[in-house]
């Protein structure tokens, strides 16, 4: 009777390698990277808040005022956050890198170097992955989120685009140095120093300059186009909220370029309309 | 020892740059004289008596020998450009809430102004201006020669202020090219309501400058067709 055979099991061949667990533990008990693991974990504490002081600083003039402002300011808070544990990474390996191998007064140089610095796939594969994902996910959320305020924006139409909606309201824009103009063609063309605008309406802005280059920067509405003399360029919102915000111009563009402000007064339908009326125009489209 | 010398001389060298540059900038600087507004009584308004004050300007078409122009600072290197100016300064002091009435004389020719807003009067009693004595709430936009506008940075926490007047031309046959300036002027006058202390700029909103859509020279300089307004 033959014994049914079973085939030994090979030995395994020899090797000095230790399971991959173990050797994560290993490294991981090193004093090194113990160091450079903890300052990471502490500097990533002290970043945090800079997420949240970010947006309160956004916040400090009332905004944001409508969706697109809402998605830039998500976006920053999400980026910011996002980039906070790669900044504490950075700077603990530079401040270990600074103060850990610093020699005291009176050492000597070893003798001999550190062995060389091999490649090491795990680490490779790690950081390529971490890398590619982290920059995979800020390219998604940046696609989304730029198709999301170009919509809203009025971005992809061309300069001679009319308005999305019946509804809408077209102001014109006309940056001089170092004052913004605004006219309301729908009204009898009322022209103002100060930005009207009525909450929850879409508007569209034909903006444009008389001079030299000037940037129209509609602070806390989150859109920001170029007056450029000689061409018309567009641009939209549609403001959510009640109440004073700011206008700026974002390119240098003279003496006064830091004066060339004014505000935007967002208030209801209603009081937009009686406001245009006292203002000698009766809504005409 | 060497190093440290070596050290504080470089420290020294470095701030010594520095005071010089902020000497420099300082001496050039530019700003005219404080012109401060006469004060002219009360007045009694529907809200009460308001205080009210009185500030009296010029604007030339170039320098002469009875009225230089602005010379101060770097001013001086620009005194023989012929560009206009506004007399006998454009540093401005008025009284917080107050009327305040500007008698403005424009002996400059002009042209049409680029955005017809600068032709219409704003910020003013009422929305007039007086030109030659008569009321009027716009000029000519194809007569401009220059805009008398006050403006701010608004996020200063101080109140909205924005006054604009146009000022109208002298037919170019009118304007004393020197020394004398016509005899008849077109004399504008105005009153604003200040609110509570502020610092406010004000400038010309008339290309009247040279180089760049007449954009550059005097429109781009302190002290001749641009200037402060302050509210005390």
């Amino acid at each position: 009777m033959a014994d049914t055979m079973v085939p030994a099991e090979e030995p395994e061949a020899p090797t000095n390698r230790p399971p991959a667990m173990h050797r994560l533990r290993e490294w991981l008990q090193r004093r090194y990277v113990r160091h450079i693991l903890i300052i990471t974990v502490v500097v990533g504490f002290l970043l945090l808040p800079l997420a949240w002081l970010m947006l309160a600083a956004m916040n400090q003039s009332g905004g944001p005022a409508s969706s697109i402002m809402e998605d830039i300011q998500q976006t920053i808070f999400v980026f910011t956050l996002v980039s906070i544990p790669i900044t504490a990474f950075v700077f603990a390996v530079l401040l270990y890198s600074l103060f850990g191998w610093k020699g005291k007064s009176g050492d000597v140089p070893p003798n001999n170097d550190n062995p060389a610095i091999r490649t090491n796939a795990v680490a490779v594969i790690t950081w390529t992955v971490s890398s590619s994902l982290l920059a995979a996910f800020l390219v998604v959320w940046g696609l989304i989120e730029l198709a999301d305020i170009t919509a809203d924006s009025y971005g992809s139409t061309s300069a001679t685009g009319q308005p999305k909606t019946e509804d809408a309201l077209v102001v014109n824009v006309t940056g001089q140095q170092w004052v913004w103009t605004f006219e309301y063609p729908q009204y009898d063309k009322v022209a103002t120093d100060i930005l009207y605008l009525p909450k929850d309406r879409p508007v569209l802005f034909n903006v444009t300059s008389v001079d030299v280059i000037h940037n129209f920067w509609a602070v806390e509405l989150g859109i920001k186009i170029d007056a450029n003399p000689g061409a018309i360029t567009q641009t939209g919102v549609t403001p959510n909220k009640e109440g004073t915000f700011n206008v700026r111009c974002a390119e240098l563009c003279g003496l006064h370029h830091a004066y060339m402000e004014t505000k935007i007064d967002v208030m209801p339908a209603e009081t937009f309309e009686s406001f245009m009326r006292e203002s000698g125009a009766g809504r005409t489209r | 020892m060497k190093r440290f010398l070596v050290a504080l001389v470089s420290v020294l060298v470095g701030a010594g740059v520095v005071a010089g540059v902020a000497v420099f900038a300082s001496a050039t600087k530019g700003e005219t004289p404080l012109l401060v507004a006469e004060p002219a009584g009360t007045v009694d308004t529907p809200e009460g008596p308001v205080n009210a004050a009185n500030l009296e300007l010029y604007v030339y078409p170039n320098s002469s020998d009875a009225v230089p122009g602005p010379t101060q600072g770097v001013n001086a290197l620009y005194a023989s450009q012929g560009w206009p100016f506004y007399w006998p300064s454009t540093t401005l002091q008025v009284p917080a809430n107050s009327l305040v009435t500007v008698t403005i004389y424009q002996y400059d020719s002009g042209g049409r102004v680029f955005n017809p807003f600068w032709a219409k009067v704003h910020g003013t009693v009422d929305g007039t201006m007086t030109v030659n004595g008569k009321t009027v709430t716009e000029v000519d936009p194809t007569k401009v020669a220059h805009t008398f506008t006050v403006h701010q940075y608004p996020e200063s926490g101080q109140p909205y202020l924005f006054v604009s007047v146009p000022l109208p031309d002298l037919g170019s046959n009118q304007v004393g090219n020197a020394n004398p300036y016509s005899d008849t002027p077109k004399e504008v006058t105005f009153t604003f309501r200040t609110g509570e202390p502020g610092t406010y700029v004000w400038n010309c909103e008339f290309p009247c400058g040279d180089q760049y859509q007449e954009f550059g020279g005097p429109m781009q300089q302190r002290g001749w067709m641009s200037g402060t307004l302050e509210v005390v």
